[in-house]
């Protein structure tokens, strides 16, 4: 493999993101729901990963703006990420996957500083969305941060509004256009059993 | 010096708490060893917040970070995160012969001889059908669809009295509207003596004397012993695998089968995009979590079932939503994303959840450190079946003008929460685990009550037959296992 000046693999393979985390530590990185040891059980393997420095926090808001646009970027003046404000949760050091945020922060800089010569936070949308997309393709793994960062910002109270989620409460019981009734009634079951 | 029991359970989900009252009722004294916490409707909330779901669930990626798995980490398991659909599977599932010729299920266990378990475990729970005035904006969409392909759907069947239409079911109920194990079997087997105990992680079972030593550890770490003539692991088909496998070197003459043939019961999820929403001041995404409505439209045929679902905002955004064979967005995130999203999400998107029969051909293995992983390699037996259910989601959209949609990098998300399979019963040790009465293979009074034992996908949900399959075990215990 090729490798870029500053001493990293210039394409990140998923082998490679694997010998840089280390096999052990791998699986608390990326179950975001985690728990797979729970808090009654220290992992050690977390001792080789750190949670993000401020510097850091930066450019995962800059990623955040990235896998969802707003501000000026949004011709359509829709709230991205950045403004919805919800993105506590990727710097907790309660939750493992802010622990794979530093690493990811660095492939990001790797590619930008290879494809564009500058640091990833540099960047205007479209070059960043490139950026993010050759990282996304090297590693199924980083497809699990965008996941996060996704379902955060649809879970914000700006999305809820801006989507038009109407909140999990009373269903359709009395909503006048409710028309399922009988007819369209499955004849093979039995009190929705099959025999 | 290790405590000593009648009867451990280790699990306390539909396959441990089933068996932990029945062995109480037959004058056993039984401990529970449970993972996860003493959580009640006290405890839960309506949030999908992940620093909460994390209290609850365990969440493991497949090894090719494909697919994503979860399961329950509480009292109750998966009874207390599920959203509720309870159904008896069809009579094929038991006469269902495998693409390799192999019948899971062994003779004589057929649809009619589980109907009385199943009887048992819908009382016990409350389990009936959905009204129809309690089927959410989601399920109508469905029907609509379904029926515009020429078949019908209709309602499922749920342990649910008094549902307001939360809409929070995985997050757990805070109302007790959802009859988990929690308000029914737990609290009858404690009414009988039986202690569950929690935040107790099993990590090993030894042979001792006549019995067994189950080594785990308690809430502050420490490690503690209990032994006990009988034992039932019922910790989900995952997590069994994963306890047996840690055994192994002191359980040498276990089949070599466990933790093969995991099957995720042929679970795959995908999105209809409409044209037009059915009814344009509906917003799906409203109600339950399953959106009650099912369809059987393609069991005889394909032998697969669907039914809809909710996918509130949080759940969609998990999902790499993206338009097939391009068109706009191509990407499952950026700009074109988040307008697609605003524009269909209200009452364009469908959620379809299918479950079917398909050769269970996963593997449960364990790291150095005694972790479970995950393989659930798209082997070409899979890749036919996942075409096959293509065919007939491309059929359902076409019938109404609808698209189907990406949403995972397989086209179909194949994750998911069914997990059955990797310590099945069977006739023999060369292709199962356990004998047909849950009884591990050359260990007696070692059985597996919950999902692991269950040989195959159920072709609906499988919450039901895995506590109908318990029940059947622990009459079979109670009957024939000398205390
Ligand atoms: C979000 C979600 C939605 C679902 N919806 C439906 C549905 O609508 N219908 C349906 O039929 N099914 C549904 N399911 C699936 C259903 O919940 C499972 O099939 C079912 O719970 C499996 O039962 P089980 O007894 O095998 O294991 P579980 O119910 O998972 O119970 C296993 C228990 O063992 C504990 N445990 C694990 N390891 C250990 C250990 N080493 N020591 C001690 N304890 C341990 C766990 O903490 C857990 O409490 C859903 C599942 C999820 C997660
Ligand atoms: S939708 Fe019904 S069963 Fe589900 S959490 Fe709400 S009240 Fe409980």
């Amino acid at each position: 493999m090729s490798r870029a000046p500053h001493g990293r693999p210039a394409a990140w393979h998923r082998r490679d993101f694997l010998a840089v985390v280390g096999q052990a530590s791998l699986l608390p990185l990326v179950t975001w729901a985690c728990g797979n040891e729970s808090s009654i059980q220290p992992n050690v393997a977390f001792g080789s990963c750190r949670t993000p420095t401020q510097h850091e926090e930066e450019k995962l808001l800059m990623l955040a703006d990235t896998i969802v646009p707003g501000g000026k970027a949004d011709p359509r003046g829709l709230a991205g990420a950045v403004e919805a404000c919800p993105l506590e949760p990727l710097y907790d050091p309660m939750l493992p996957l802010a622990l794979a945020a530093p690493l990811v922060v660095s492939f990001l800089d790797d590619q930008a500083k290879q494809k564009y010569g500058a640091e990833y936070v540099k960047l205007g949308l479209p070059e960043r969305t490139e950026v993010t997309r050759a990282v996304e393709a090297t590693s199924p793994l980083f497809g699990y941060l965008l996941k996060f960062i996704r379902g955060i910002y649809y879970t914000s109270a700006v999305a809820y509004e801006a989507i038009g989620f109407p909140g999990n409460n009373l269903g359709y019981i009395n909503h006048p256009d409710f028309s399922l009734r009988r007819p369209l009634g499955e004849g093979m079951t039995e009190d929705g059993n099959m025999p | 010096m290790a405590e000593t029991r009648d009867a451990v359970v280790i699990g306390s989900g539909f396959g441990g708490s089933i068996a932990a009252l029945r062995l109480a009722e037959s004058g056993r004294d039984v401990l529970v060893l449970e993972w996860g916490g003493r959580n009640t409707a006290k405890d839960f909330r309506q949030s999908w917040d992940p620093r909460y779901l994390q209290t609850l669930y365990t969440a493991v990626p497949s090894s090719d970070y494909e697919a994503l798995f979860r399961y329950a980490r509480t009292l109750g398991g998966g009874s207390v995160l599920f959203s509720g659909m309870m159904l008896r599977s069809p009579s094929e599932v038991f006469e269902w012969v495998d693409e390799t010729g192999y019948k899971p299920w062994p003779d004589g266990i057929t649809r009619s001889l589980m109907s009385p378990y199943y009887e048992k475990v819908e009382k016990m729970m409350s389990v009936s059908q959905a009204r129809w005035d309690e089927v959410p904006a989601g399920g109508t969409f469905f029907a609509a669809l379904i029926q515009a392909a020429g078949k019908k759907a209709d309602r499922g069947r749920f342990p649910y009295v008094g549902c307001v239409q939360c809409g929070f079911c995985e997050a757990a109920c805070i109302y007790d509207a959802k009859k988990s194990l929690i308000l029914n079997y737990i609290p009858a087997a404690e009414g009988l003596g039986a202690e569950f105990r929690t935040s107790c992680k099993a990590m090993t079972i030894k042979t001792e004397g006549a019995g067994y030593r189950v080594t785990y550890r308690d809430p502050f770490g420490t490690t503690k012993e209990v032994d006990a003539p009988l034992v039932c692991i019922a910790c989900n088909a995952v997590e069994d695998a994963a306890l047996l496998l840690r055994s192994a070197p002191y359980l040498d003459k276990l089949s070599d089968q466990v933790g093969r043939n995991f099957t995720n019961s042929g679970d795959l999820a995908w999105l209809w995009l409409l044209k037009k929403p059915f009814y344009e001041n509906m917003a799906i995404w409203r109600g339950r979590t399953n959106a009650v409505m099912q369809t059987y439209g393609w069991w005889r045929s394909h032998l697969i079932h669907m039914h809809t679902g909710s996918t509130p905002p949080g759940i969609f955004g998990g999902l790499d939503v993206r338009r097939r064979g391009g068109g706009s967005p191509d990407l499952s995130w950026g700009l074109d994303h988040k307008h697609f999203a605003f524009e269909v999400y209200r009452n364009r998107l469908v959620p379809c959840q299918l479950s079917g029969m398909v050769k269970g051909e996963g593997t449960v293995r364990i790291d150095g450190t005694g972790r479970a992983i995950i393989d659930l390699p798209v082997t070409p037996v899979f890749q036919a079946y996942m075409d096959k259910v293509r065919r007939v989601a491309e059929e359902i959209a076409a019938a109404s003008d609808a698209e189907v949609l990406d949403v995972a990098p397989r086209g179909f998300e194949r994750g998911g929460a069914h997990l059955q399979g990797t310590c099945r019963i069977g006739a023999s040790p060369d292709a199962a685990v356990c004998d047909p009465y849950g009884e591990v293979f050359n260990y007696k009074g070692l059985f597996v009550t919950d999902g692991g034992s269950v040989p195959s996908g159920t072709g609906v949900n499988p919450s039901l037959t895995i506590s109908a399959n318990a029940e059947r075990i622990a009459e079979y215990i109670v009957g024939n296992v000398k205390s």
